[in-house]
C-alpha cells in the first residue's frame, strides 16, 4: 500500500482525533452528574472515534484516486496570503487599525495582482478609500471602536 | 401581524436597508467564487449591530439576491456564480453567445421570480402547521431529529461518504469547545477565557466559508477578468405570452425545487440539475437543450429558487438548516440570542413572518433591480478580484474584531480559515462541517436530558415512535448510498441509467460543496 497525499491526510486526521481524545480524558465536570447521564466526555470522544473509523475508511477506500486540490504554485499563493494577514493583524495589535489598514490593503492587492497592471496611484487611492469606508461603517454607523493599537493606545 | 410585517419592512430605514442587501446579495451571487453564503457570512457582524428584526431583515434580503444573482454570471460569462446555477450555463451562455443575452437574462430573472415568490408561500402556510406538531417533541424526538439531518447532509454530500461523516465529526468537536451543557464542565478552552463560550460563530464563519473561500480561488487562479459583450444586453428579450407558454414546465422544475430543498443539505445545488435533466428528458426537442434554448433556462432558474422556500420550512418550523445560507441565517438568530426551533413560531411570530415578508418583498426587488440593472451586470462581474477580495478580507478582520472586540477573534478566523483550507485538501464539504457546528450543542444537550430523564438509557430513543421512525431514516440514509452505488454499477453495466441520473451521478461526484 503506497503513502500518498492523501493517505498522509487521513494519519494527520486520525492523529488529530486521537489528540482529541486525549485532552478528553484529561476533562472533569463541575458536578456530579445523574447516574444515567453520560457525562461532558461521552460527546466529544464519540465524536473522535468516530473521526479515527471515517479516516480509516477514506484510507482504505480513497487512497489512490484523484489529483491534489492545490498544486506547488497554489501552495504558495495559500501561504503568502496568510503571512500576510497574519502580519495584518500583527500591525493592527501593534499600530491600530488606521495605520495598518491601508498599508495592508496595498499589499495585498499587489499581492493578489496576478497579470493585471498596476496602476500606484489607484491602489493608494483604493487603499485609503476603503480604510475610511471601514472606518466611518464602523466606527460611526455601528459604533465599534476599531483598534488603536498598543503603541498608540 | 400583516401590520407589523409591513411597518417593520416598509420604514424608510429598513427598506433601505433590505433594498441594499438584496443588492448586496446579487452581487455576491453574481461573482463567480462568491455565493449567498459567503455574503450572509460576511455581513453577519454588521446585523449584529441592528435590532433582531432588522437584523434578520439584511440577512433574509442577502439571501433572496445571492440566489438569483447566480443566473448573471452563468449567462454572460458561462461560470455559475453559485453551484444552485450550474445547470443555468448549459443554455444560458450559448444563448448569450448567440447575442440574444437579454433574453437569456429576461427568462432567468422571471424564472427566479415565480420560484422563489410561491416557494415561500408554500413555506408561509406549511411552517405553521408542521411547528404545532414539532412543539409537542421531548428531547428524544429532538435528538433523533437532529441525528437524522446530520446524516442527510452526510449521505448527500458529493463523492466519498466518509468525506462527509469526517466533516460532521470536525463540526463537532468544535461545537464541543467551551461550556459543556448541562454540567458546565469546560472543554477544550486551555485556560484562554475567550473560548469558554466556545468557538465563536462569526470567527468561525467569517475564516470559513469566506478566507478559506477567497484563498482557495485566488491558490486555484480563478480570478481572471472576464470578456463580455456589453452590447448584447438591453431589454427583456422575451414577452410574457412567450414566457408562459411553458407553463407545464415552470410547474414541474418548481415542485422539483421545492421538494429538494427542503431535504437537509440539498438546496438549488442539486435542484436545477435535477430540473434540467428533467425538462429535457420530457421534452419533445431533448436535441435544443445545450444549444440554447428557454426551456433550459426555466428548468433550472425555477427550481434553484423554488429550493429557497422548501430549505425555509426546515428551518423555521423545526430549528433545522436546510442548506449552509440558511445554517448562517440560524447562526444570525443565535447572535441575537433568538434559538431557532419550533417554538420560534411561538415566541417571536413577528420576527418569522418579517423574515417571510421579506424573503417576497426581496424577490421583488430582485425582479426590479434585475430587470433596471441589466446593463450593470457586465461591469459588477469587470470587478478585478484583487481590489474585490482585498476588501473583504479587510472587511472580515473588522467584522470579526466587532463581535467581540478583542483581536483573539480576527486571529480564530484566521484560524477556521486554515481549518477551511485544510478541509478542502481533503475533499471535506463544507454542509455537514457548519451543520455539525451549528446543531451540536442541540444534539448533545437532548441526549444528556434525555438520558438523564428516564433511567433507560439509549434505548429510550428507540422506544419513542417518532423518535425511532427518525433514526430509521438515518440509518437507511447511511445505507442508501452502498445499495445506491451497487445498483447504479449493474445498470450502468447494462446501459439503463436514465439523464437524470447521469446528471445526479456527475453532481455526486464533481465539483466542491456550497
Amino acid at each position: 500500500m503506497k503513502l500518498n497525499g492523501k493517505r498522509v491526510y487521513c494519519i494527520f486526521v486520525a492523529a488529530f482525533a486521537c489528540l482529541v481524545l486525549y485532552l478528553t480524558s484529561q476533562l472533569d465536570s463541575l458536578f456530579s452528574p445523574a447516574s444515567t447521564d453520560v457525562g461532558p466526555k461521552f460527546f466529544p470522544r464519540a465524536a473522535a472515534i468516530g473521526l479515527i473509523i471515517c479516516a480509516i475508511g477514506k484510507f482504505i477506500t480513497e487512497g489512490n484516486a484523484g489529483k491534489p486540490v492545490f498544486d506547488r504554485a497554489g501552495w504558495k499563493r495559500i501561504a503568502l496570503i496568510f503571512v500576510i494577514l497574519a502580519g495584518y493583524l500583527l500591525a493592527m495589535t501593534v499600530f491600530g487599525y488606521l495605520i495598518a489598514t491601508p498599508i495592508f490593503s496595498a499589499i495585498l492587492v499587489i499581492a493578489m495582482k496576478e497579470d493585471r497592471k498596476i496602476k500606484p496611484a489607484r491602489v493608494i487611492l483604493f487603499s485609503l478609500l476603503l480604510t475610511a469606508v471601514l472606518y466611518l461603517v464602523f466606527v460611526k454607523l455601528i459604533l465599534v471602536f476599531l483598534p488603536e493599537g498598543i503603541l498608540f493606545s | 401581524m400583516l401590520i407589523t410585517v409591513l411597518s417593520n419592512i416598509f420604514t424608510p430605514s429598513n427598506f433601505l436597508i433590505i433594498l441594499g442587501g438584496v443588492a448586496l446579495g446579487i452581487v455576491f451571487g453574481a461573482v463567480p467564487g462568491l455565493s449567498a453564503t459567503t455574503g450572509i457570512a460576511l455581513m453577519l457582524p454588521v446585523s449584529f449591530s441592528m435590532s433582531d428584526i432588522t437584523g434578520i431583515l439584511f440577512l433574509g434580503a442577502i439571501y433572496v439576491g445571492g440566489i438569483s444573482g447566480g443566473l448573471v454570471s452563468a449567462i454572460l460569462i458561462g461560470i455559475p456564480g453559485t453551484p444552485a446555477s450550474v445547470a443555468t450555463c448549459f443554455d444560458g451562455y450559448p444563448m448569450a453567445r448567440a447575442g440574444r443575452s437579454s433574453r437569456a437574462l429576461g427568462i432567468g430573472i422571471l424564472s427566479s421570480f415565480l420560484g422563489t415568490i410561491f416557494s415561500i408561500i408554500i413555506a408561509m402556510l406549511f411552517c405553521p402547521i408542521i411547528a404545532r406538531y414539532a412543539v409537542k417533541m421531548g428531547p428524544w424526538e429532538m435528538f433523533s431529529l437532529c441525528f437524522c439531518a446530520i446524516v442527510l447532509v452526510v449521505t448527500m454530500s458529493k463523492g466519498n461518504m466518509f468525506n462527509g461523516l469526517m466533516a460532521a465529526m470536525l463540526g463537532f468537536i468544535i461545537s464541543s469547545v467551551g461550556i459543556a451543557p448541562i454540567d458546565g464542565a469546560k472543554r477544550f478552552s486551555f485556560g484562554i477565557s475567550n473560548l469558554l463560550g466556545g468557538v465563536n460563530q462569526i470567527a468561525l464563519i467569517l475564516g470559513f466559508f469566506a478566507i478559506a473561500t477567497l484563498i482557495k480561488n485566488f491558490a486555484k487562479g480563478d480570478t481572471a477578468t472576464p470578456d463580455i459583450d456589453t452590447n448584447s444586453v438591453s431589454g427583456f428579450g422575451i414577452s410574457l405570452k412567450e414566457y408562459f407558454s411553458h407553463t407545464g414546465l415552470i410547474l414541474k422544475s418548481f415542485f422539483i425545487g421545492l421538494w429538494i430543498g427542503f431535504l437537509p443539505g440539498l438546496g438549488g445545488g442539486l435542484a436545477n440539475l435535477v430540473a434540467y435533466a428533467q425538462a429535457k428528458s420530457s421534452s419533445k426537442t431533448p436535441e435544443k437543450f445545450g444549444t440554447g434554448c428557454d426551456e433550459g433556462i426555466i428548468a433550472s432558474e425555477t427550481s434553484n429558487n423554488a429550493a429557497i422556500g422548501g430549505a425555509i420550512i426546515p428551518m423555521v418550523a423545526l430549528g433545522i438548516p436546510g442548506d449552509t445560507a440558511t445554517a448562517m441565517l440560524i447562526g444570525g438568530l443565535m447572535i441575537h440570542g433568538i434559538n431557532a426551533g419550533p417554538l420560534l413560531l411561538t415566541n417571536h411570530p413577528e420576527l418569522v413572518y418579517c423574515f417571510f415578508g421579506v424573503l417576497l418583498v426581496g424577490a421583488v426587488l430582485v425582479l426590479l433591480l434585475q430587470f433596471f440593472g441589466m446593463r450593470s451586470f457586465p461591469y459588477i462581474l469587470k470587478t478585478p478580484a484583487n481590489y474585490l477580495y482585498t476588501a473583504i478580507f479587510m472587511i472580515c478582520t473588522v467584522g470579526a474584531y466587532s463581535d467581540t472586540k478583542t483581536m483573539f477573534n480576527c486571529w480564530l478566523m484566521l484560524i477556521m480559515g486554515v481549518v477551511g483550507i485544510i478541509m478542502a485538501v481533503g475533499n471535506l464539504p463544507a454542509s455537514p462541517f457548519i451543520l455539525a457546528y451549528i446543531l451540536g450543542t442541540m444534539l448533545e444537550t437532548n441526549m444528556r436530558k434525555g438520558l438523564t430523564y428516564t433511567d433507560q438509557g439509549f434505548l429510550v430513543f428507540l422506544t419513542r415512535p417518532v423518535s425511532l421512525i427518525l433514526l430509521l431514516i438515518a440509518f437507511f440514509s447511511l445505507a442508501w448510498p452502498f445499495i445506491r452505488d451497487y445498483r447504479d454499477k449493474k445498470r450502468l453495466a447494462a446501459g439503463k441509467l436514465s439523464d437524470t441520473e447521469k446528471m445526479a451521478q456527475n453532481y455526486q461526484a464533481k465539483g466542491e460543496d456550497d
